[in-house]
């Protein structure tokens, strides 16, 4: 009987299909929060630095910094990667600031239901009257990375907002 | 008899003499300040979450995977406004006390903070100096009554206010004897945060950060000096049924109130009251300002009316009044009851 369940076990692995063994931590993604805060160094100058989030002062009105790492820890190559992120609540996006080398960056007004360029979201309004939407407008960022990313091959995406 | 008598005399000292002047008139003013356009913001405490989500393909498998969740949490950004909420400056008589100056009192921060008060009067920009000023805080009326608004004497009266919450403060002020007519004299309300003050970024005891207000806000109002002020003089003829002066059942009374203002000032709004005596009735048709006929049951087709603005009241309203304008008199007679 035992012998039974371990052949059967042995089995599972020789025919586990490919997805499984790539299911294994095949990309790392790592989301963090900073803000901007002026500090002034030992030379006594003023200096920018980005300290995590989660351990400074955030107040109404502070410009946060998003940064998407993202990380090939598999073996596989990851091809038509696309990462999504929707803006938080109460926090508005910052027109321009969306970037991400090599990579194609879209908008969402709805939630993420679709993406276009900034020149193509248009809201209707409730007299009719359609205009482009504002970019404090925006729902969800997209980026379609236009490259295939190896083993071992790392990127980041990153974006502002700001605190309501 | 002397019941009559008695209410008679108590009758003369409560002539009521209402103006813009004497009375206060509080009118609110939505004062835009500076500052940034969030009034207050996502409240302190709020958590931010974000999580990303990534798609790829392997072999032309596609598969997604979310981020991790990050989190931060909101602070509490200490931040306060004070405005002078009247509409131009307060008239007042020099000498005098209780003039109140009204101030409005938010906190903009994006939580619950706790405010501390002062009040000063050695300001310069002005021609003097209010003799003293004391902090009252209102009873929510908006009002200034020195009876049931409360003075600010410290701590115990510290007033906590939610965000974006507002408490109208008055500056209390008595004038000194000097000034003269059109001169200013400036007064200020300085509203604290109990939590923390000092240059924007400063940290209070909890993680607050002192806003752009830096937590303390000082706003400046102003007094002029009027010597405009509103006399009335008030007299009596009795004539008994026996042709005689006695005031008993059946007697008239007629009553004479000369008003008149004195000063170089306007005299805004002056309404004059007087209480029906109580025993007696007024006899009807014989309300009279500057020998013309007032009717007596309609409010607003003429100066006066008799018990309808106040019942049991004779209510004439004067409008502005100076100098100029001279004596007005107002005369109306009552019976004296069987």
């Amino acid at each position: 009987m035992r012998k039974i369940l371990f052949m059967l076990i042995t089995a599972m692995l020789i025919f586990a299909p490919a997805a499984w063994a790539a299911d294994d931590n095949p990309i790392k993604l790592i989301n963090k929060a900073e803000v901007e805060v002026t500090v002034v160094n030992k030379k006594g100058k003023k200096e920018v630095k980005l300290i995590d989030a989660a351990l400074a002062e955030v107040t109404p009105g502070d410009v946060v910094l998003y940064t998407i790492l993202f990380e090939n820890t598999g073996s596989d190559d990851l091809e038509d990667i696309v990462i999504h992120d929707p803006i938080p609540e109460n926090t508005v996006y910052i027109g321009g600031t969306a970037k991400g080398e090599n990579t194609d960056v879209t908008f969402s007004i709805d939630g993420g239901e679709s993406y276009d360029v900034p020149e193509k979201l248009i809201i209707t309004e409730s007299d009719g009257k359609k205009r482009v939407a504002k970019s404090s407008e925006y729902s969800n960022i997209r980026w379609k990375v236009n490259a295939k990313l190896s083993s071992g091959f790392k990127g980041s995406v990153s974006f502002r907002v700001k605190l309501e | 008899m002397m019941k009559v008598f008695e209410n008679i005399r108590s009758v003369f000292g409560e002539v009521l003499v209402r103006s813009a002047l004497v009375a206060t008139i509080v009118i609110s003013i939505v004062a835009v300040t500076g500052g940034p356009a969030w009034a207050v913001g996502t409240s302190a405490g709020t958590v931010i979450s974000n999580t990303a989500t990534v798609d790829f393909t392997i072999s032309g498998t596609l598969f997604t995977r979310p981020s991790n969740v990050e989190n931060f949490t909101v602070n509490e950004i200490l931040n306060v406004t004070a405005t002078w909420q009247d509409a131009a400056d307060v008239t007042a008589l020099a000498g005098s006390l209780g003039n109140a100056l009204t101030f409005l009192v938010t906190n903009t921060g994006n939580g619950t903070d706790t405010y501390g008060f002062g009040a000063s009067e050695v300001l310069g920009g002005d021609n003097f100096d209010p003799a003293t000023v004391d902090v009252y805080i209102d009873n929510g009326d908006g009002v200034f009554d020195i009876l049931s608004d409360t003075i600010y004497t410290g701590a115990p009266e510290n007033q906590t206010l939610l965000a974006d919450e507002s408490i109208t403060i008055f500056v209390v002020g008595e004038m000194p004897v000097g000034p003269v007519a059109l001169e200013t004299g400036n007064a200020s309300l300085t509203v604290t945060s109990q939590t923390a003050s000092g240059a924007a970024g400063t940290l209070g005891p909890g993680g607050e950060v002192v806003g752009y207000s830096l937590g303390t806000q000082t706003e400046i109002g102003s007094y002029v000096i009027t010597d405009v002020s509103v006399g009335v003089v008030k007299s009596a003829v009795i004539t008994d049924l026996l042709g005689g002066s006695i005031p008993i059942p059946g007697a008239t009374i007629e009553y004479t109130l000369v008003v008149t203002a004195t000063g170089t000032d306007t005299a805004v709004g002056v309404v004059i009251t007087d209480v029906i005596p109580a025993w007696t009735t007024y006899t009807s048709a014989t309300l009279t300002l500057n020998g013309g006929a007032l009717t007596d049951n309609i409010f607003g087709d003429d100066a006066g009316d008799v018990g309808v603005t106040t019942l049991g009241e004779v209510t004439i309203d004067l409008g502005d009044m100076t100098s100029a304008t001279g004596a007005q008199t107002i005369v109306f007679e009552v019976t004296i009851d069987q």
